[in-house]
């Protein structure tokens, strides 16, 4: 597993030299910017990396010369899952950071609306690829990605109508929910895990009984 | 050891493994118990098959010229001196059938030659 | 004894694998420990098929297949060196980061060897794996496949895109390589002549069926040219004959020399020429 990390990381960050000056700019950028939620982009781009170096490993034709290699194809998955999830958390973590700095700086500090922050930085920087990784395991990348649009399109689509619909009875429900902090924050735990959970098992099915 | 191997000619390779090996065997130059190089090591340095230099080794052990030692090794057996006498034997009939033919050239009969002989054996 | 000793480092038996106008078609193959096997054919005969199903890159439909006398798995793979004619090693990858994956991949990895290897085949430390030539690909992943202290070598066309010193010399390697007596190797390639001077069995891929597979030596020995007209090879044995070309003076033929009289003028061939002639025939 360590070699397979290894290689993941080395692909995301020698293909994207610029993130590493562009992050840590946002970052300090963010500080001082009034405008907070484009810094919960560092999350997401972070955690997209992960998709990107799916390309690459086409590119490469990776996947054939994994296979010749003692590697299990769950771990291959899983390598996948674990480098997304860190840089998901590095994200979260540097949004926090951010968000607490500039509290202090204008004196608001709230430990709870920090926490906050990370923890929706970190959903959501795990959305795209929990439904992405799979899809490409299963159909390649580039297929991959016209049916995560899809997915994605009608998600964007139903979703918002389900709520429209019966705005009141769901902001009810939701401000019970937000009313009970620890209760909501664990739970959102819980759902994040899951989603994870079930989009790592879905690929390493599916990767198994892929004809490479 | 020297075994030149010819690829162009009509004999089979281990066959000339086998003659080159017996042929030293019997001059002289490997000697009783001396160490033949490994099979492997030897197909490997003349860049030859394994299979073949095994069925030369194995050709020459059934023929008694050579020994193996589990782990240690093939050694060049003790000879047979009936073989090796035999062997002489020939040569020395094959020279003198040379002999027989020049004197007949120079004219000179079996008594000259026996003199020729004895001139010899006192000069030693 | 040693266990190597007892078990073959290749079983196949009865290998096959059907797709849209292609059939490997029932392969059976041996290859016993300490020994090296060619795999010969044309393009599309079935080599890397068989390479691929051996190493679980492709399933097959029917056959068994046995390495290092187990199923293939995950962890045997350690015991095994791989060369593929593509090399997947990520492009922006250089030497450094290779070998640091390698390291932590393989349980024996030989750093020594593979730098050794790496100064041997002269492979730049600092250019990123994309900016590699062909032949440089190739170098580098023979490097690996033999830096991991692997039992059998199973390589598909490793001497492409390599010039003949190159070729020459990773000839020598593998030659060496097969100096331990646990050591195997099972290489396929077109360039027949790189073949014959490394192999100790030769097997022949022609639309996906083993045409022969035979000691490389015993080849050479038993079939041989002869010059001949067409009536003088009429009245030879049919099964004598393994291929023939027909020229405007007179035919040419490969012929099994226990077959035919002895006093025929024979003339030695080739292991390229044995498959051509005999493929033609098959054709």
């Amino acid at each position: 597993m360590k070699g397979l990390l290894l290689k993941e990381i080395y692909v995301m960050f020698k293909n994207n030299k610029i993130s590493l000056i562009v992050i840590p700019l946002f970052s300090l950028f963010g500080i001082f910017n009034k405008q907070f939620m484009f810094i919960m982009l560092i999350p997401v781009l972070l955690s997209m990396l992960t998709l990107g170096t799916m390309t690459y490993d086409e590119l490469s034709r990776w996947n054939s010369f994994a296979q010749c290699m003692p590697v299990e194809r769950k771990s291959i998955v899983s390598s996948k899952y674990i480098t997304m999830v860190l840089m998901a958390l590095t994200g979260s973590v540097i949004v926090g950071t951010v968000h607490i700095i500039q509290s202090m700086i204008q004196n608001t500090v709230d430990i709870r609306s920090t926490a906050l922050m990370a923890l929706a930085s970190f959903a959501l920087a795990l959305v795209v690829p929990c439904l992405s990784i799979p899809l490409n395991f299963k159909f390649g990348t580039t297929n991959g990605r016209i049916f995560y649009l899809i997915i994605a399109g009608v998600i964007c689509g139903v979703v918002p109508a389900m709520v429209m619909s019966d705005s009141k009875k769901f902001t009810a429900k939701a401000m019970k929910l937000f009313s009970n902090f620890p209760a909501f924050f664990a739970l959102s735990i819980v759902v994040i895990i899951a989603v994870i959970a079930v989009s790592w098992l879905v690929s390493i099915r599916i990767y198994e009984r892929k004809e490479l | 050891m020297n075994i030149f191997i010819d690829n162009r000619s009509g004999a089979p390779i281990y066959d000339q493994i086998y003659n080159q090996i017996k042929d030293l065997i019997i001059s002289g130059e490997l000697r009783e118990n001396d160490p033949l190089p490994s099979i492997r090591s030897l197909a490997k340095d003349m860049r030859i098959s394994v299979v073949t230099t095994k069925r030369a080794y194995d050709e020459l052990e059934r023929e008694g010229l050579i020994y193996t030692l589990p782990a240690k090794g093939c050694f060049v057996a003790p000879q047979n001196t009936e073989i090796l006498r035999e062997q002489n034997l020939k040569k020395i009939e094959e020279h003198m059938v040379e002999i027989k033919k020049l004197a007949a050239s120079c004219k000179l009969t079996k008594e000259d030659i026996i003199v020729m002989f004895d001139i010899l054996d006192e000069q030693e | 004894m040693n266990r190597s000793d007892l078990m073959n480092a290749l079983e196949i038996k009865d290998l096959t694998k059907e797709y849209k106008g292609f059939k490997l078609d029932n392969l059976s193959l041996t290859l016993p420990t300490g020994c090296i096997m060619g795999l010969i054919g044309e393009n599309g005969a079935g080599k890397s098929t068989t390479i691929n199903s051996i190493l679980g890159l492709k399933k097959y439909d029917h056959g068994t297949i046995k390495v290092l006398g187990q199923d293939m798995n995950a962890e045997l793979k350690q015991d095994i060196g791989v060369v593929l004619d593509e090399v997947g090693i990520p492009q922006a990858l250089n030497i450094k980061n290779v070998r640091s994956v390698m390291k932590n991949i393989y349980s024996n990895w030989d750093d020594k060897a593979f730098g050794d290897y790496v100064k041997k085949f002269s492979l730049p430390d600092n250019k990123k794996f994309s900016d590699f030539s062909k032949g440089m690909k190739m170098k580098l992943a023979i490097a690996i496949a033999l830096s991991h202290n692997a039992k059998l070598l199973i390589l598909d066309e490793p001497t492409s895109g390599l010039d003949p010193l190159v070729r020459d010399e990773i000839i020598d390697i593998l030659n060496d390589f097969t100096r331990d007596e646990g050591h195997s190797i099972l290489i396929s390639s077109h360039i027949v002549s790189d073949l014959e001077k490394l192999c100790d069995y030769i097997a022949f891929l022609h639309k996906g069926k083993l045409m022969l597979c035979e000691e490389k030596d015993v080849l050479l020995e038993r079939y041989r040219f002869i010059n001949a007209t067409e009536e003088q090879l009429s009245e030879l044995d049919p099964d004598a004959i393994k291929g023939k070309k027909t020229g405007k003076f007179s035919t040419e033929a490969i012929v099994d020399q226990e077959l035919i009289p002895a006093n025929f003028r024979t003339a030695p061939i080739t292991i390229e020429d044995l498959f051509v002639f005999m493929a033609k025939e098959e054709n």
